[in-house]
């Protein structure tokens, strides 16, 4: 009797462990979603990564994405976003492209681009027009059949990224309507 | 001595028939220079006159003067006649019809005219009437020339012109030195700073009670304190398209950058 009310009280005593509970509480909590800086420095680093063709910069802070292509400079806000991220193909091209648009698309509050050429040493230095722009595609290089494919791998960068920039926007206070119709 | 008799008739025909022949047009050479005569500098008249270095102003009258040259010369018959009809023939031997250098001193020390060079070179009738007489038997050569003295003008106000706006007024100094702040004057003249964004820069206009000076100043060289306190002054306004004053405020390296990407679309 005496050894089987010790074994009881040794197998509470296990179960009350104050250390062992919490691990297993851990493990079912979710990861915790990324912050402002953190999302964005994500965006920097996959868009970079996964636009395999061409060579980005991609500065950023509080809300803002610079990005210096080759021949262009854009800026994009992402309090400006105008939901949903889309997901695009376009023809002749087996890239998938992630396109924002933004508000105000004639504004270019939200979202501006300019040229860069000789005369402002390839967007190094701050010379030249920015002018509007209405969306920013955010290329994803060589998806093949990406449409409807859930499995394919490719696919799910596009909509990792989509969800990222989403994320970001809705960081950043871009409201969607809350109504429906 | 045939020949020589030939050579001394062709001579003879030759000098007769000048002298009887009429010339038509006779034309004449400067000679040997029988006079020269630098007046000393005449006033003429005088004139003001602004002008603009970096941001210093200078204002000062010029007295303008003018020195007459004139050079008499032995009037001489030109070697080169023209023809006129067929009456008119040039002779080598009497071509050279020289009027003494004598006769002129007379004109100059006794002179019946009475007058010395240097009161003609002040009174211009007075001159222009003996230039006339003097042209009958000499060649006069005159020129002239301009030559200024320039005096400060102290204490004169002038005023800034802003696109044609009076925004402000200077007053000179004692050596007619007066200095102007570019992005004062422009932040008094409530332009809005996109006109130089967008516009041709800025026309500077300064205006004096008898001069003017004016300047173009490009974008590039309106000063970055201008901007910056336009950024502050109209920060509300700017605001008010808050994507773009953030993605310009993110892109541009100075205030300047930030106008220009804030009204450029």
């Amino acid at each position: 009797m005496i050894i089987k009310k010790l074994t009881a009280v040794l197998v509470l005593l296990t179960l009350s462990n104050p250390s062992f509970s919490q691990a297993e509480q851990q493990e079912k909590k979710p990861l915790p979603k990324a912050t402002k800086s953190q999302i964005s420095d994500w965006i920097a680093q996959h868009a970079v990564a996964w636009d395999e063709g061409t060579k980005l910069e991609i500065s950023g802070d509080d809300c803002r994405l610079q990005i210096n292509r080759d021949n262009t400079s854009s800026i994009m806000n992402f309090s400006g976003i105008l939901f949903p991220v889309e997901i695009i193909a376009k023809q002749n091209s087996k890239h998938a492209y992630v396109r924002v648009r933004f508000k105000d698309r004639y504004s270019g509050d939200y979202g501006m681009k300019k040229a860069c050429n000789a005369q402002n040493d390839f967007c190094k230095k701050n010379v030249g027009k920015w002018s509007p722009i209405s969306y920013f595609d955010f290329k994803v290089t060589d998806v093949v059949n990406y449409i409807g494919m859930d499995r394919d791998l490719n696919h799910s960068k596009s909509r990792k990224l989509a969800r990222a920039l989403t994320h970001y926007a809705k960081l950043c206070n871009a409201t969607d309507y809350e109504f429906t119709f | 001595m045939r020949y020589h008799i030939y050579f001394f008739m062709l001579l003879l025909i030759a000098v007769t028939g000048c002298t009887t022949t009429k010339v038509q047009n006779v034309r004449y050479e400067k000679g040997q220079l029988l006079k020269h005569e630098v007046s000393d500098p005449v006033y003429t008249s005088s004139t003001q006159k602004l002008s603009l270095s970096g941001n210093q102003l200078t204002l000062e009258q010029l007295n303008n003067y003018t020195t007459k040259e004139i050079r008499i010369y032995e009037k001489v018959q030109s070697t080169n006649l023209k023809r006129e009809g067929t009456t008119v023939t040039d002779s080598p031997f009497l071509a050279i019809i020289g009027t003494p250098g004598a006769l002129l001193i007379d004109v100059f020390s006794f002179g019946a005219l009475g007058v010395t060079s240097e009161i003609w070179l002040k009174d211009t009738n007075e001159w222009e009437t003996v230039k006339e007489k003097l042209e009958n038997d000499f060649i006069v050569d005159e020129t002239s020339k301009r030559s200024y003295k320039s005096l400060p003008l102290a204490g004169s106000n002038i005023d800034v012109f802003i696109n044609n706006a009076r925004v402000d007024s200077v007053t000179t100094d004692a050596s007619g030195n007066a200095s102007f702040n570019l992005a004062n004057i422009l932040n008094r003249s409530n332009l809005h700073p996109k006109q130089f964004i967008t516009n041709k820069g800025v026309n500077l206009e300064f205006r004096s009670e008898q001069a003017k000076t004016s300047k173009k100043v490009s974008n590039k060289n309106i000063p970055e304190s201008y901007f910056a306190s336009q950024f502050e002054k109209r920060r509300a306004e700017l605001e008010t398209r808050k994507g773009r004053y953030e993605n310009c405020s993110f892109i541009a390296n100075s205030k300047r950058e930030f106008f220009e990407c804030f009204y450029q679309s």
